[in-house]
């Protein structure tokens, strides 16, 4: 039997949206959530700290309280404009910025939708929960570089032409570190969400891997360097690793004289697999993960 | 995306890209580098501009140096000192301030020639007088008295007044080479390799070297099947500065990163090796642990500082290895 | 008799002394912490370095040949600077939240209705962390310092090195207390412990870079005051009757860590408060 008026329209089938345009979407969501949220402060710490040095550094030679010749602990030392860029990329960007908003970011990609007890309106939403995570992480990873890299940007402009230095000369370098700079960013990101999907104490977790676990087997003889970030990214590394005056003694010397670091393929190899093998079990175990939340 | 947000993103791709640009142009347009030494030696003038080792000394800061002292302690001044003031004239702690030694390639010639110009106080009457009764005969190019002498085995040795107070010592076509440049002629200054890797000696060094390992061999000098086997080097520069101690850094540039890398591990091999035999003589380890290796890109680093106690251990242990 | 009488009563309970309230926040903090798996690993690797320098303590005593394993004053010196790493772990793991979680869920308007004084209430935050600090810090140094004695059944090193006592002790307060002061502090700043343990380590690893970056342009460590790691490691040098490891003046890292902890109790002050006035 059918009705007078005719059979009535079938209910509108929801349009589930594709994984690209989820990732998109959450990407969009979270991108201004990220830079204008209370890490910004730490963000502007992280940043705009190497920037204030270069200036100090800067405002020193214009003064000619910093000279090119010197000699530390005994040893005569010449430091030139790429010396000190060099340092820099070492001391504040490779060792120090770039794994810390790794793991500040990383982890808490999933985590703080955990801790704010949101996660529930964002898995409940028709989107993939794989590209929840995977639009998340490009938030990080473009906030992250849109902040960083200008940052290593004025550094060098401002650093490289001291004490004889020259911009041209150490363009090819500052390519190299921005690139480089740009995979640690995303390595360390893709590590760390897979650590925040996988650890509930993810933070401590990080933290013990970062300046616990890399800064002591990177120095061990044998395969355990291969287990850290740090030993890839420093076989890409354009400027030579900086000694420490506190550590030159004759067992690091050794140490050093038998490391083999690295070649660009290997690193790149290694890389590639930490970001791709990271990522992906982030994902499956987001997808599969159950989140109870806290009461 | 929220406007702020855009502006953000707008604001640091904008330094990116503006920072990218000027890299660019200033890679495009580095030219020559501009970081000589302030207190360049005016003889640099004289160097061609296919010169591939340029060397120089302060003869008066060594010879006024406490280093120079220590060293005339234990092996004092011989006769040819003596003899030199004698014949000549001529005092080098007195009468020479600097000395530079270039090696080029000679015109249609195989290997380099090398010549050196020695600035001072000079009686040049008396050394032509001295020349003449060797039988050396005298010729004038460019404006400049030529004293020349035939040597066996060596070929025409020359000397030449430059300039009050500049002599050119070495072969004979290269002393009229020097003699005859004129202002206008293309100098060591033309040549970037060079003066880049003269852009590494600092202000103040008393001595210094650089030079270029040409694919012809060592300056031309050592044959091209040995200077194969050798360590993939294209340059060197190194350089002293001499006090109380002495402090020395070198500088070595490798065909390429890769080569650079392998010649880093070479020398900090070589460093801990030595580190190791020098357990127990905590003069030789005062030394070896003053050494720094390091360098970037396909520049190898290598400075120590030898502070006086050090030198002093150093030259005794020749003294009494002389004696024995 | 009325079976339940709703009048006033006289209160029946033992009174507490006033100023000892913190001490109920303490054990209760140190008691939760206890109960946590991941914390007592983390401890327990913390004394690692204990039964490592244990063992090669029995060796130097019991076996002559061994003697050049025997403990020195710089073994107690080295000893703190490799528990440094733990000081960081722990003083992250447990004052991270300490007042940022309760300002998160708004508990410390609770905390201050109670019979507490908001010093009160900082006391007893800073003595749980103060108290797991203790524990791998002072508590195993004065272990390993009686363990040389009860090893070599003597008192020689003891009574050679007597200011040794004093020095680990004095150390491990100057080390404890800042990183309690300064974490309970950045803790009071956010209401989220994640983000203040990352400030932490930021500010720590940061101002370490920044006087690396600095030592090494300039030739100089004058700067040594401007990282917080390297103040501790001066003072340390200067407790223990070692030669000062940078050119700068050791007073002026002793200011700079007071001016620190001082500027903690400042911010505490003005962040640990029952009512947030907005203006």
């Amino acid at each position: 039997m059918s009705s007078p008026h005719g059979s009535p329209p079938p209910p509108s089938t929801p349009v589930r949206p594709s994984f690209a345009a989820s990732v998109s979407r959450i990407y969009n969501l979270s991108f201004g959530q990220m830079l204008w949220s209370r890490r910004t402060v730490f963000m502007v710490l992280v940043v705009g700290g190497p920037v204030a040095v270069a200036l100090i550094l800067r405002m020193l030679v214009s003064m000619d309280l910093l000279d090119a010749g010197g000699v530390i602990d005994g040893r005569p030392v010449t430091i030139d404009g790429p010396v000190i860029f060099g340092l820099m990329i070492w001391g504040f960007y490779l060792s120090f910025s770039v794994p810390l908003l790794g793991v500040f970011y990383g982890t808490s990609l999933i985590a703080d939708e955990v801790e704010d007890k949101t996660i529930t309106y964002l898995f409940t939403r028709p989107l993939p929960r794989g590209a929840v995570l995977i639009g998340k992480y490009l938030a990080y990873l473009v906030c992250a570089g849109l902040l960083v890299l200008p940052s290593v940007m004025l550094v060098f402009f401002v650093v490289m032409p001291l004490l004889g230095g020259s911009i041209g000369a150490g363009f090819p370098d500052l390519l190299k570190d921005l690139a480089l700079l740009a995979v640690g960013l995303a390595v360390y990101g893709a590590l760390f969400a897979l650590v925040g999907a996988l650890f509930k104490r993810s933070l401590l977790t990080g933290l013990v891997f970062v300046f616990g676990w890399e800064p002591i087997v990177v120095v061990l003889p044998g395969y355990m360097k291969r287990f850290t970030v740090s030993y890839y990214l420093q076989g890409l590394v354009p400027h030579a690793m900086p000694q420490d005056g506190t550590v030159t003694g004759l067992v690091l010397q050794v140490l050093q004289a038998n490391e083999i670091l690295p070649s660009a393929t290997v690193s790149l190899i290694g890389l590639g697999a930490i970001l791709a093998g990271g990522l992906g079990l982030a994902v499956w175990l987001v997808q599969r993960r159950e989140y109870v939340l806290e009461q | 995306m929220s406007r702020r947000t855009r502006y953000v993103a707008l604001a640091s791709g904008g330094v990116l890209t503006v920072g990218l640009c000027s890299g660019l142009v200033a890679y495009l347009n580095r030219g020559i580098p501009r970081g000589v030494a302030a207190d360049a030696p005016a003889e640099l003038a004289f160097v061609p501009s296919d010169a591939s080792a340029v060397a120089y000394a302060d003869v008066r800061a060594v010879m006024a140096s406490e280093f120079r002292e220590r060293i005339r302690r234990i092996a004092p001044d011989g006769v040819g000192r003596e003899q030199l003031e004698r014949r000549l004239g001529l005092s080098i702690e007195r009468d020479i301030d600097r000395v530079l030694v270039f090696w080029a390639p000679q015109a249609g010639e195989d290997g380099a020639s090398g010549l050196a110009l020695l600035s001072g106080r000079f009686d040049a009457a008396r050394l032509e007088t001295v020349a003449r009764d060797g039988g050396a005969v005298v010729s004038e190019e460019g404006g400049a008295r030529i004293v020349s002498i035939e040597v066996e085995d060596v070929g025409s040795l020359a000397m030449a007044f430059l300039q009050p107070g500049l002599v050119a010592v070495g072969d004979l076509a290269a002393v009229r080479s020097a003699a005859g440049r004129g202002a206008g002629e293309a100098g060591i200054h033309a040549n970037e390799p060079m003066m880049r890797l003269l852009g590494r000696i600092d202000t103040g060094s008393t001595a210094w070297a650089v030079g270029r390992l040409t694919d012809s061999g060592l300056f031309g000098l050592v044959p091209e099947r040995v200077s194969a086997r050798l360590p993939p080097v294209t340059a060197f520069a190194v350089q002293g500065r001499v006090n109380g101690g002495l402090g020395v850094s070198l500088v070595i540039e490798g065909r390429d990163d890769q080569a650079a890398r392998n010649l880093r591990d070479v020398v900090r091999g070589f460093v801990a090796l030595a580190q190791m035999q020098s357990i127990g003589i905590p003069e030789l380890q005062a030394i070896l642990d003053s050494l720094e290796t390091g360098g970037a890109g396909t520049a190898v680093t290598l400075s120590f500082h030898l502070p006086a106690d050090a030198l002093d251990f150093l030259l005794s242990m020749t003294s009494s290895a002389d004696a024995s | 008799m009325p079976i339940h009488d709703q009048s006033y009563r006289r209160y029946a309970g033992s009174r507490n002394e006033p100023g000892s309230a913190w001490l109920v926040i303490t054990k209760a903090g140190i008691r939760s912490l206890l109960g946590r798996k991941l914390f007592l690993a983390v401890m327990l690797a913390a004394w690692g370095q204990f039964f490592v320098r244990a063992v090669i303590f029995y060796l130097s005593a019991n076996f002559p040949t061994l003697d050049v394993l025997a403990p020195s004053v710089e073994t107690f010196r080295q000893f703190f600077e490799m528990q440094e790493i733990f000081v960081l772990f722990v003083t992250v793991y447990v004052g991270s939240g300490l007042i940022a979680n309760d300002r998160r869920s708004n508990a410390l308007q609770i905390y201050l209705s109670k019979p507490l004084s908001r010093t009160e209430y900082v006391a007893g935050k800073l003595g749980i962390l103060a108290f797991f600090l203790l524990m791998v810090t002072l508590v195993p140094a004065l272990a390993l310092l009686l363990l040389e004695v009860m090893f070599s059944a003597s008192l020689a090193f003891l009574s050679e090195h007597l200011f040794l006592l004093p020095a680990v002790t004095l150390y491990a307060l100057a080390e404890v207390l800042l990183a309690s002061f300064t974490m309970l502090a950045l803790s009071s700043l956010s209401t989220s412990a994640r983000y203040t343990a990352v400030l932490y380590a930021g500010v720590l690893f940061f101002t370490g870079a920044v006087f690396a970056i600095l030592r090494g342009a300039t030739r100089s460590s004058m700067l040594a005051w401007l990282s917080l790691r390297a103040n501790l490691d001066q003072i340390g040098d200067v407790i223990f009757r070692l030669p000062p490891r940078f050119e700068s003046p050791w007073p002026a890292s002793v200011l700079v860590v007071l001016l620190l902890m001082g500027l903690s109790v400042v911010v505490l002050d003005r962040r640990v408060r029952g009512v947030e006035v907005v203006t």
